[in-house]
C-alpha cells in the first residue's frame, strides 16, 4: 500500500531524476533550437507566390499535423535501419521531434511575416531595397519578435514531447523514472516525484516566458 | 542641361485581373515640372503612380525614364524582356514615393528610417549616411525628433520623416500619394509646405492629392482622371476654373460642395 | 531468411481492423472528454471560489506534465489504492480526464471572447443571466470555441497512439506488431502514418473551414 510517502527514498532518487531532467532539457532545446533555425527558410517558402511551393509546404505541415509524434519517433528508430540509416536513440529521437516542431514553427513563422504590413514592404522597395535586403531589414526583424510569444510555448510543447522518447530508451526523466520505478518497486514515489519535476521545468518555463512577453510589449 | 522628358508614358494599361485600372495613359513629363492629379477614388491615380516606380507590374504600353525603356529590355525585334531585379530596385531608387499611410517602419528609429536607404542601396559610409539624415530631418523641422520611434509621432511628423527617407536617396522624381489624405486637418499645413519647399528648390514632382490650393500654388499642369483614363490636362487656372468636360465638373462641383458643407454647414 | 516475400496486403488489412479499434477508443475520448471539459467550464463561469480554486488547480496540474506521464501515473499509481481496472478502461478514462481541463480551457477561451458589451447588452434590455447565458452569450461562445474544439479533437485521436505504450491493442501498437513480424518496419509504419492521416486530415480541413467561417463573421 502507498499510503505514505518513503521521503528518504525520494531525496536518494533525486541525483538520479535530475540527471534525467536534464536529458530532458537538452532534447527539449535541441528540438526548439533546431527547428526555429530551419524553419525559418521553410516559412518563406510557404509564403512564396509559387502556387507549387507553397502547396508543397501546406502539404508538409498538414502531414507532421496529422500523424503522431509516436509514429513518427518509431520510424526514425525502427524504420530507417531497414533503409540503412541507423541511428542511436537521442539521434532518431531528435530527428522525429525536430521535423515535427518545423511544421508547426513554418505557420508561426508565417503568421509573423504575414503580420508586417503590406505597405512596409512597399515603401522599403520604393526605396531601391532588393527583396533580400526588405526580408533582413524589414520582414525578418518584426515577423520574428511577432513570433516570439507563440515560440516560447512551442518550447513548452517541446519538453512534453521529450517524454514521449521513453519508448525509444532515451534516458530522459521519464525513462529513468520508469527505470526506478521497476528497478525498486517504489513506483508510487518515484512516478509522484518525476511528475513533480516535470511541473516544475514546465510551470517555470512558462513563467519565465510570460514575463518576457510583458516587457517585450514595452518595445511598441 | 537636357531638355528631354524626364518621364514619358506611352499608351500605359493596367488590369488588376480582368477588371482594367488603367487605361491608355499617355503622359510626358518634364524636369522640374509639377503635376498635380486630381479625381475620384478608383480612377487609377494610385495605380499609376506605383507603375511608375515598378511596384506595380502593367501589361500594355512603355514607360521612359531619360529616355530608357523602364521595367523592361527590348532588342532590336522589338521582343521586350523583364529586367533583371537588381536593375529594378536600382531604378526605384532614383524615383522617391510617398505613401497615404506613411509606412515608417515602425522597429527603427527615425533616424535609422532615413538611414537605411543610403547605408544599403547606395552604400554609403556610417557617417555620411548619417550626416546626410540629420540634415534632411532638421530641413523637414524633425531635427529633435531623430533618436525617437515612429510611434511616438504625429501623423504630420511621421509623413515629413517619410518625406526625408525618400529624400535621403536624392531622386529625381518624387512621387506623393495622397499623402495628406490620412491626416487630421491640423496637421495637413505642415506636410504641405515641406512639400511646397521642395518644389521650389526644383524637384519633379507628381502629386496626388485633394489639396486644390495646393495644385493651384504649386502644379504647373493639372490632370483630372476618371475611370482609368486622362479626362482634361492643363495649367491649374483652366483645369479647375474652366472644365471642359462634364466629368470634371461634376467631380468639382461635388468635390466643393462637399468643402463647402463642412464650413459653413450649408 | 528473406522477409520481403510477405505480401503487403494482409499486413495492410490487418492494420485497418487495428485502426477500427483506435477509432473506437478516439470517439470514446473525445466524447467524454468534451463532456466533462463543458462541465468544468460551465462550473468555472459561473464565478464561485468553490468551482474556481480547484478547477484551476486541476488545469494546472494537467498541462504541467506531460500525457504520457499522466497515462503512467493513471496506470501505475492508482492499482496501488486498491483501484483495479481492466488496463484499457485506465487508459481511457485517464486520457478523457487529462484532455477535460484542455478542453475547459477551450470552451472557457470561448466564452471569454464574447465582447463583454454584450452582457451589458442583455442586462440593459431586463433579461436574467441564465436567459442572456442561454440566448446571447452561450451561443456566441460554442460559436468561437467551435474551431480550436475540433483541431483539439485531431491531437486526442493522435493521443490514442499512447495507450499502444501500455501494451494495448491499437493501430500504433499493431503497426510496431506488423513490423517486427514482416521484418520491413519503414514501410508498415510508413502504412501506419497514412492511416492516422486519413482519419485525421479530414477533421483537421474542416476544423480550418470552421475557422475561416467564424472569423468572416465578427
Amino acid at each position: 500500500m502507498g499510503y505514505y510517502f518513503d521521503i528518504d527514498y525520494i531525496i536518494r532518487s533525486l541525483p538520479l531524476l535530475g540527471k534525467g531532467a536534464l536529458m530532458t532539457i537538452e532534447v527539449s532545446a535541441a528540438t526548439i533550437l533546431l527547428s526555429s533555425i530551419f524553419a525559418l527558410p521553410l516559412a518563406f517558402l510557404r509564403v512564396s507566390k509559387n502556387k507549387y511551393i507553397s502547396g508543397a509546404m501546406y502539404y508538409y505541415v498538414q502531414v507532421m499535423r496529422n500523424t503522431p509524434t509516436l509514429i513518427k519517433i518509431y520510424i526514425a528508430y525502427f524504420g530507417l535501419p531497414s533503409l540503412g540509416v541507423m541511428l542511436n536513440p537521442v539521434a532518431a529521437g531528435l530527428l522525429a521531434l525536430v521535423t515535427d516542431h518545423i511544421a508547426y514553427v513554418v505557420e508561426i513563422y508565417r503568421a509573423g511575416i504575414l503580420s508586417v504590413g503590406r505597405g512596409q514592404v512597399q515603401a522599403a522597395k520604393a526605396i531601391g531595397l532588393r527583396n533580400w535586403q526588405v526580408n533582413y531589414h524589414i520582414v525578418i526583424p518584426q515577423a520574428f519578435i511577432q513570433s516570439l510569444p507563440a515560440l516560447g510555448n512551442q518550447f513548452v510543447i517541446a519538453i512534453k514531447d521529450s517524454s514521449l522518447l521513453v519508448t525509444i530508451s532515451v534516458m530522459e526523466l521519464t525513462m529513468v523514472g520508469n527505470r526506478m520505478a521497476e528497478a525498486t518497486g517504489n513506483s508510487y514515489e518515484v512516478f509522484l516525484v518525476t511528475a513533480l519535476i516535470y511541473l516544475v521545468i514546465i510551470t517555470t518555463m512558462s513563467l519565465f516566458l510570460k514575463t518576457v512577453e510583458k516587457k517585450k510589449r514595452f518595445t511598441y | 542641361m537636357n531638355n528631354q522628358p524626364i518621364l514619358q508614358i506611352e499608351n500605359l494599361s493596367k488590369s488588376f485581373d480582368s477588371t482594367p485600372v488603367l487605361k491608355n495613359i499617355n503622359l510626358t513629363v518634364d524636369r522640374n515640372e509639377k503635376i498635380v492629379i486630381i479625381g475620384p477614388s478608383g480612377s487609377g491615380k494610385s495605380t499609376l503612380l506605383k507603375c511608375i516606380n515598378l511596384l506595380e507590374d502593367y501589361q500594355g504600353g512603355k514607360i521612359y525614364f531619360e529616355g530608357d525603356l523602364v521595367g523592361y529590355t527590348e532588342d532590336e525585334n522589338g521582343s521586350t524582356r523583364k529586367r533583371k531585379a537588381k536593375e529594378i530596385a536600382e531604378y526605384r531608387s532614383k524615383i522617391g514615393m510617398v505613401f497615404q499611410d506613411f509606412n515608417l517602419f515602425p522597429h527603427k528609429t527615425v533616424l535609422q528610417n532615413v538611414t537605411i536607404g543610403p547605408l544599403n542601396v547606395k552604400n554609403k559610409s556610417k557617417e555620411e549616411a548619417n550626416k546626410h539624415a540629420r540634415d534632411l530631418l532638421e530641413k523637414v523641422g524633425l531635427g529633435d525628433k531623430i533618436m525617437e520611434m515612429p510611434a511616438k509621432l504625429s501623423g504630420g511628423q511621421k509623413q515629413r520623416a517619410a518625406i526625408a527617407r525618400a529624400l535621403a536617396m536624392e531622386p529625381r522624381v518624387m512621387l506623393f500619394d495622397e499623402v495628406t489624405s490620412a491626416l487630421d486637418p491640423e496637421l495637413v499645413e505642415e506636410v504641405l509646405d515641406v512639400m511646397k519647399g521642395l518644389a521650389e528648390e526644383g524637384m519633379t514632382m507628381l502629386v496626388v492629392t485633394h489639396e486644390m490650393d495646393f495644385a493651384y500654388d504649386v502644379a504647373n499642369r493639372v490632370i483630372f482622371m476618371n475611370d482609368g483614363r486622362i479626362v482634361e490636362i492643363g495649367p491649374p487656372a483652366e483645369i479647375l476654373r474652366n472644365p471642359k468636360s462634364e466629368r470634371l465638373n461634376q467631380f468639382l462641383v461635388r468635390f466643393f460642395r462637399t468643402k463647402l458643407r463642412g464650413i459653413e454647414g450649408a | 531468411m528473406n522477409s520481403s516475400s510477405y505480401s503487403m496486403v494482409p499486413i495492410f488489412y490487418s492494420l485497418l481492423k487495428a485502426s477500427g479499434l483506435t477509432l473506437y477508443y478516439s470517439v470514446a475520448i473525445v466524447s467524454l472528454g468534451t463532456l466533462m471539459g463543458l462541465i468544468l467550464a460551465a462550473l468555472y463561469s459561473t464565478g464561485r471560489k468553490i468551482f474556481k480554486a480547484p478547477i484551476s488547480l486541476f488545469i494546472f496540474l494537467v498541462r504541467g506534465i506531460p500525457m504520457i506521464v499522466h497515462l503512467f501515473l493513471f496506470f501505475y499509481v492508482l492499482p496501488l489504492f486498491g483501484l483495479r481496472f481492466p488496463a484499457i478502461y485506465i487508459a481511457l478514462v485517464g486520457l478523457s480526464i487529462a484532455n477535460s481541463a484542455y478542453i475547459c480551457e477551450i470552451f472557457r477561451g470561448g466564452i471569454e471572447s464574447v465582447p463583454h458589451g454584450q452582457t451589458a447588452a442583455f442586462k440593459s434590455l431586463g433579461m436574467s443571466y441564465w436567459a442572456g447565458m442561454k440566448e446571447i452569450i452561450l451561443p456566441q461562445a460554442m460559436r468561437n470555441a467551435l474551431p480550436p474544439l475540433v483541431n483539439w479533437w485531431v491531437i486526442m485521436v493522435k493521443l490514442t497512439s499512447l495507450i499502444s505504450v501500455l501494451s494495448l491493442r491499437e493501430l500504433t501498437y499493431a503497426g510496431r506488431e506488423m513490423s517486427t513480424f514482416t521484418g520491413r518496419p519503414f514501410t508498415v509504419l510508413l502504412l501506419v502514418a497514412l492511416i492516422y492521416f486519413c482519419i485525421c486530415f479530414p477533421l483537421s480541413r474542416f476544423g480550418d473551414y470552421l475557422e475561416r467561417r467564424f472569423s468572416y463573421i465578427h
